[in-house]
């Protein structure tokens, strides 16, 4: 009677030790489909920014809401020093953003690019000299020179930031708001007024300017959040990567054919005028 | 169907033409689209209510048309970089201003239409009103005399004297077998 009880007693004390080692086993296969569930998650939603990014994409957004509210400070806020520093104020926030984003870039085209947006956010104030202000040729020529930097800017992102899935899309908004505004300045050069037609402008009327900003300028705030979180900020530098600096590309084509076809039409239908009024 | 479904209706069709051949915003085509219909009715009401009652609501033509005209621009520059082949730009392009010039006269014509229905009910409306007032008017009412101090007058039998007529007549009838005769501040004199 003795012996099957010991038995029994061994079996007793071997099978816990059993179970702990089939326990682990099982956790550790699970942790490692939890592992490659995660990876194939991460591979399946795209790039996941870090922290400093989304911080520079929150200044990104404080300065564009600004910009935006902005337009408020010139109805209540007279003309002067405290007006002039508000309208800068918003500007030099997207700046120091850009410059912040140059020192997170993963390559040197990125770097070069986000320079390129401190440049433009900075360029504001070529506007607080009265001579640019004054002059609608020097306007439109300083818009020129915005459009065509910041397309190259985002065609340099695009090529070389490898930048994936919808967020692509989004930084093309950025590129297009400025080449709307040249295209404007372009076609209100290129229109010969035959009399005062103030109030059949397009570019002064509110169906534009609801536009430019409800649709535009809001889908940029969009833009420039998706753009400080991307690939092409996440922060890893490799200098020997190979990058392309060309600019012959479709953002520099944009910048050529559509202020040009947008002034063509435009002179079209202002030149035929009597079909409207 | 979701909110967001909504309003990218020209992106799941661009998807469904062009495929992998085209990578464009999912909002900013849908979104430009509906604002070319509302610059559409926007023209459409304006022009209708300033032709119907001659108000001052009529849009400036040129205005609109020019403001459509960079609303397309914005779009093909859009397609231009979004495309893989210049192709695929072209005929976006092209595709895009062939759908806003079919919903900018969609927004022109619903936007008359609705004019034209609201115009229709309100007059019905008015019609009825007016119908209802005169109907009632000829329809016989039953009315109490009181006197100066709001106290019913009362017959030999202590029962309330009660007047029958309808708004349009002179003299009324009375419940005490008597003619009263309606003064013009709303009172009656028994004759």
């Amino acid at each position: 009677m003795v012996q099957p009880v010991a038995e029994n007693l061994e079996a007793q004390t071997l099978q816990p030790e059993t179970v702990v080692e089939t326990a682990k086993e099982e956790a550790a296969q699970q942790a490692e489909q939890m592992a490659a569930e995660q990876t194939q998650q991460v591979a399946e939603q795209g790039f996941r920014p870090n922290k400093k990014q989304t911080a520079v994409a929150v200044m990104f957004v404080v300065g564009s809401v600004l910009a935006v509210l902005n337009i408020f400070s010139f109805m209540m806020i007279p003309y002067g020093d405290l007006r002039m520093l508000l309208s800068c104020l918003p500007k030099m926030i997207l700046a120091v953003s850009w410059l912040m984003l140059a020192f997170m870039a993963v390559n040197k085209a990125v770097r070069v690019a986000s320079f390129i947006g401190a440049g433009v956010s900075l360029s504001t104030f070529l506007y607080l000299l009265p001579a640019f202000a004054m002059n609608n040729i020097a306007q439109t020529a300083i818009a020129l020179v915005i459009m065509l930097a910041l397309c190259y800017a985002v065609g340099l992102f695009q090529t070389n930031g490898g930048i994936k899935g919808h967020a692509k899309t989004w930084v093309n908004l950025i590129a297009l708001e400025m080449v709307v505004v040249f295209s404007l300045g372009l076609s209100a050069l290129c229109i010969d007024l035959p009399y005062d037609l103030t109030e059949h402008l397009y570019f002064a009327s509110p169906y534009y300017k609801f536009f430019s900003l409800m649709i535009l300028t809001l889908m940029c705030i969009f833009s420039y959040w998706k753009l400080a979180r991307s690939e092409a900020f996440s922060g890893k530098y490799d200098a020997e990567a190979t990058t392309d600096f060309n600019p012959v590309n479709k953002w520099m084509a944009m910048a050529v054919i559509v202020p040009v076809v947008i002034t063509i039409a435009i002179i079209v239908i202002y030149s035929n005028i009597s079909w409207f009024i | 169907m979701k909110f967001t479904d909504k309003l990218t209706f020209f992106y799941a069709l661009e998807e469904k033409i062009w495929k992998d051949k085209i990578e464009a915003n999912q909002f900013l085509g849908t979104l430009s689209i509906l604002f070319v219909a509302i610059l559409g009715a926007i023209a459409g009401g304006g022009n209708t209510l300033a032709n119907f009652f001659e108000w001052d609501t009529a849009p400036s033509m040129l205005a609109i048309v020019g403001t459509c005209i960079v609303v397309w621009g914005v779009n093909m520059g859009e397609s231009i970089v979004a495309a893989s082949h210049w192709a695929v730009a072209l005929l976006r392009s092209l595709f895009l201003l062939v759908i806003m010039g079919l919903v900018w006269g969609l927004g022109y014509a619903a936007s008359v239409v609705v004019i034209i229905i609201v115009t229709i009910l309100l007059a019905l409306i008015l019609f009825v009103f007016f119908i209802k007032i005169i109907l009632g008017m000829m329809t016989e009412k039953t009315y109490t005399v009181t006197d100066a101090f709001g106290h019913a007058e009362r017959d030999m039998f202590g029962k309330k004297i009660t007047v029958k007529g309808s708004d349009m007549d002179d003299t009324l009838r009375g419940s005490d077998g008597s003619t009263y005769r309606r003064n013009s501040d709303g009172s009656v004199t028994k004759e």
